[in-house]
C-alpha cells in the first residue's frame, strides 16, 4: 500500500490491528495473526468463546501487554510501547470488566475526578486550577443526569449496585470525551433491566466516536454493533455485519460448538 | 435526600470549630505563663512533631505510600536551619533554606524510591534516611559529628516594618506556636485542593487513576516533595527550641514516630496525625521517669487502639455517628442482591 493510501486509511480508522501475534514465553500462542479495524464512527463488537483471546487483545490495545508481532495503531499513531495513561491522554477511554470505580468517593466525586484528570492533560484547560472547579461540578452533574446516576449522587460509590458501578465507570470514560472507547464486557453481571438501560446509554455515547466492545450478551451485541469480529483460539475467524456473522457457518461451529441450534444465536 | 442536611446546626459548627481552634492556639501561647521551662520545651517539641506527622500523612494518608525515612527530612531541616543560624543568618533565611534543602533532598528520595512500590518503596526510604543519619554523624566539619550542632538560637525576627526581639526560650516558643499554626493551616489548605483529591484517588486504585490518563508517578513525586518541604520546615522550627541538633534526629527509630502518631490518630482524617502526635507527646511527658516502661505503655496503647478502631482515634467519632442510625437505605441492599443474582449471560 502506498503511503498516501495508508494515510487515508488511518484517517478514518480509530483503531487498526494488523497481524498481531502474542506468544508467551512458554510457547502458548494467545494471539495469532489477529487483524481488525474500527472506523472513527463505528461500534464494533469483539466476540469469541472463553479463552479466545478477547481480553488479551484488549489489554494489548490498552498498552498493558506487549505483543510479539504485528502492529497496533490507535487514533493514527502506533500504540505499541505506549503507557496506558498516555493512550488515555491520546483519546482512548476504557472500562474494566468489574466496574472499577473509587468506592470511598461519591458518585459525583468519581465523575469530577475523571473530568479533572482530563483537565490536567497537556493542552487541557485550566490545568493549574487549585480547588475543585464549579465547571467540573456542573459537567459531572449533567453527565450523571444523562446516565441515570443522579439518584445517589452524593452517596459513596460503594453503595451503588454492580450494574450502576459499570454505568458510572462508563460515564467516567465518556466525561473525558474519548475518540475511541474500549469496553470490556460492559454488560456483564447486570440485571435485565440494567442491561436494557446500558444498551440505550451505549447507543447514545457510541454515536460520533469509535467503540470496540466485548460482550457475551448476544441481544446487546446485535442491538449495538455496526460490525462484529469473531475470535477463536487467538485468530480472527470471521468479520462482518451482524447479519453476516449470524449466518456464518464457521462462527456457528467455533462459537456455539455443539450447543443447540442456530435459533439461540441472536434471538436469546 | 442529601439536601436535607440540617442547616441550623450546620451553620453553627464551623463557627464552633473556629472558636475551638482559636482557644487551642491561645492556650498554647499561654503555656509559658503557667508552667516550667521543661513543659514549654515539651509542648514546643510536640508542635513540631504535629507538623512532622501531618507532613508524613500527605504521602501516607493521601498518597498511600509509606515513607520510613521521614525523620531524616526533619533532621535535614534542623541541620540546615542550625547551620544558617550559627553563621549569623536570620530566622526567615534559615527557615527558607531548611525548606528548600528539605524539598530537594526529598525530591532525590522520591526519584530513587518511587521506582519501586509497596514495601520496597518503604525500605528504600529507610535506607536513604540512614544515609542522611550517617552523613550527619560523619561530616564533622559541617554537622558537628556525633555531638551535633549546639547553641542554635534565634535572637530576633524581622517582620519587615519592625523587628521583634526574642529575649528568652519562652519568646521563641511563642514563635514556634505561631509558625506551627501557619504550617498546619497551609497543609489544611493543601488537603482541600484538587491535587490532593486526585492523590487520594491514586491511593485507592492507582491503576484506575492511570486509566483516567493521570501520570501517577508525577503525582506521587510532587506529593513527596510537598511532604518533605513541611517535614524540613518542622525540623527547622525545632532546631532553635532546644538549641541542639544531633544525628539521632535522623535515625530510623525517629522515623517511626510520625508513622505511629498517624496510625494512632488515624490517617483517614486531616486531624488524625494531630491527635496521635498530641497523645504521644502526653505519654512521653507523663511517663518520662519510667524509662523503658514508657515504650511498653506506648506500644500497649497503640495496640489497643488499633485493635478496637483500626482507623485510629479519629475514626471512632465517625463510627459512633454512623451507629446512631444513619444507616444505608434498604433499597441499596436490595439493588445489590438483584445485581448479584440477575446477571444475564448467553
Amino acid at each position: 500500500m502506498s503511503d498516501q493510501a495508508q494515510l487515508a486509511r488511518s484517517r478514518d480508522r480509530a483503531l487498526v490491528i494488523d497481524d498481531v501475534d502474542l506468544v508467551y514465553d512458554n510457547g502458548f500462542k494467545a494471539l495469532s495473526k489477529a487483524s481488525l479495524e474500527v472506523g472513527t464512527d463505528e461500534r464494533h463488537a469483539l466476540l469469541g468463546p472463553n479463552g479466545a483471546g478477547k481480553t488479551t487483545l484488549f489489554r494489548s490495545i490498552c498498552g498493558e501487554i506487549k505483543v510479539t508481532g504485528g502492529s497496533i495503531e490507535v487514533l493514527g499513531e502506533p500504540a505499541t510501547g505506549v503507557l496506558p495513561a498516555q493512550l488515555v491522554r491520546r483519546g482512548v477511554g476504557r472500562s474494566f470488566q468489574i466496574g472499577r470505580v473509587f468506592e470511598t468517593f461519591t458518585t459525583g466525586e468519581n465523575l469530577e475526578l475523571a473530568h479533572e484528570a482530563s483537565e490536567t492533560w497537556p493542552g487541557g484547560t485550566r490545568a493549574r486550577r487549585l480547588r475543585p472547579s464549579d465547571e467540573a461540578k456542573s459537567v459531572a452533574h449533567q453527565v450523571a443526569v444523562d446516565f441515570g446516576l443522579a439518584n445517589g449522587y452524593d452517596r459513596p460509590a460503594s453503595a451503588l449496585s454492580h450494574g450502576e458501578k459499570k454505568i458510572l465507570e462508563l460515564a467516567m470514560a465518556v466525561i473525558q470525551q474519548p475518540r475511541l472507547l474500549l469496553l470490556d464486557e460492559p454488560m456483564a453481571g447486570m440485571s435485565r433491566e440494567e442491561t436494557e438501560r446500558a444498551i440505550e446509554v451505549l447507543r447514545v455515547v457510541g454515536t460520533g466516536r469509535a467503540v470496540l466492545f466485548t460482550e457475551h450478551n448476544m441481544d446487546a451485541v446485535f442491538a449495538l454493533a455496526d460490525r462484529v469480529t469473531v475470535l477463536a483460539r487467538g485468530s480472527v475467524i470471521a468479520s462482518g455485519t451482524p447479519d453476516e456473522i449470524r449466518n456464518d457457518p464457521n462462527v456457528r461451529e467455533a462459537y456455539l460448538g455443539k450447543r443447540s441450534g442456530a435459533g439461540d444465536f441472536g434471538h436469546a | 435526600m442529601s439536601t436535607t442536611k440540617s442547616n441550623d446546626t450546620g451553620a453553627l459548627r464551623p463557627a464552633l470549630r473556629t472558636a475551638g481552634a482559636l482557644a487551642v492556639v491561645v492556650a498554647l501561647l499561654l503555656v509559658p505563663a503557667f508552667t516550667t521551662q521543661d513543659v514549654v520545651f515539651n509542648v514546643g517539641s510536640a508542635v513540631c512533631a504535629i507538623v512532622l506527622a501531618l507532613s508524613f500523612n500527605i504521602i501516607f494518608g493521601y498518597g498511600g505510600v509509606v515513607s520510613f525515612g521521614h525523620a531524616s527530612l526533619f533532621a535535614t531541616g534542623g541541620y540546615v536551619a542550625g547551620i544558617a543560624l550559627n553563621n549569623g543568618h536570620g530566622f526567615w533565611a534559615a527557615m527558607a533554606a531548611a525548606g528548600v534543602v528539605g524539598a530537594v533532598v526529598g525530591a532525590l528520595f522520591a526519584l530513587v524510591a518511587l521506582r519501586a512500590s509497596g514495601i520496597y518503596f518503604a525500605i528504600i526510604t529507610l535506607a536513604m534516611g540512614q544515609i542522611v543519619f550517617v552523613v550527619a554523624e560523619q561530616w564533622d566539619d559541617v554537622t558537628g559529628g556525633i555531638s551535633g550542632l549546639s547553641g542554635v538560637g534565634v535572637d530576633s525576627v524581622s517582620l519587615g516594618f519592625t523587628t521583634v526581639s526574642l529575649p528568652d526560650a519562652d519568646a521563641y516558643y511563642r514563635l514556634v506556636v505561631v509558625m506551627g499554626v501557619l504550617f498546619v493551616g497551609a497543609m489544611w489548605l493543601l488537603s482541600k485542593t484538587r491535587f490532593t483529591r486526585l492523590l487520594r484517588a491514586t491511593r485507592d486504585d492507582d491503576v484506575r487513576v492511570a486509566a483516567l490518563g493521570l501520570n501517577v508517578y508525577r503525582w506521587r513525586f510532587v506529593a513527596f516533595v510537598w511532604s518533605s518541604l513541611f517535614a524540613a520546615l518542622a525540623g527547622g522550627l525545632y532546631a532553635p527550641l532546644g538549641g541542639l541538633v544531633y544525628p539521632e534526629l535522623a535515625r530510623w527509630d525517629a522515623s517511626a514516630e510520625p508513622i505511629l502518631a498517624t496510625l494512632l490518630g488515624g490517617s483517614g482524617s486531616f486531624w488524625g496525625p494531630v491527635v496521635g502526635a498530641t497523645v504521644f507527646a502526653l505519654i512521653d511527658f507523663f511517663a518520662r521517669d519510667l524509662n523503658s516502661l514508657r515504650v511498653i505503655i506506648t506500644g500497649a496503647i497503640l495496640l489497643l487502639v488499633l485493635l478496637a478502631a483500626p482507623g485510629g482515634l479519629t475514626s471512632i467519632r465517625e463510627r459512633v455517628r454512623r451507629h446512631r442510625g444513619k444507616g444505608q437505605p434498604a433499597t441499596d441492599t436490595e439493588k445489590d442482591v438483584t445485581a448479584a443474582v440477575g446477571g444475564t449471560d448467553v
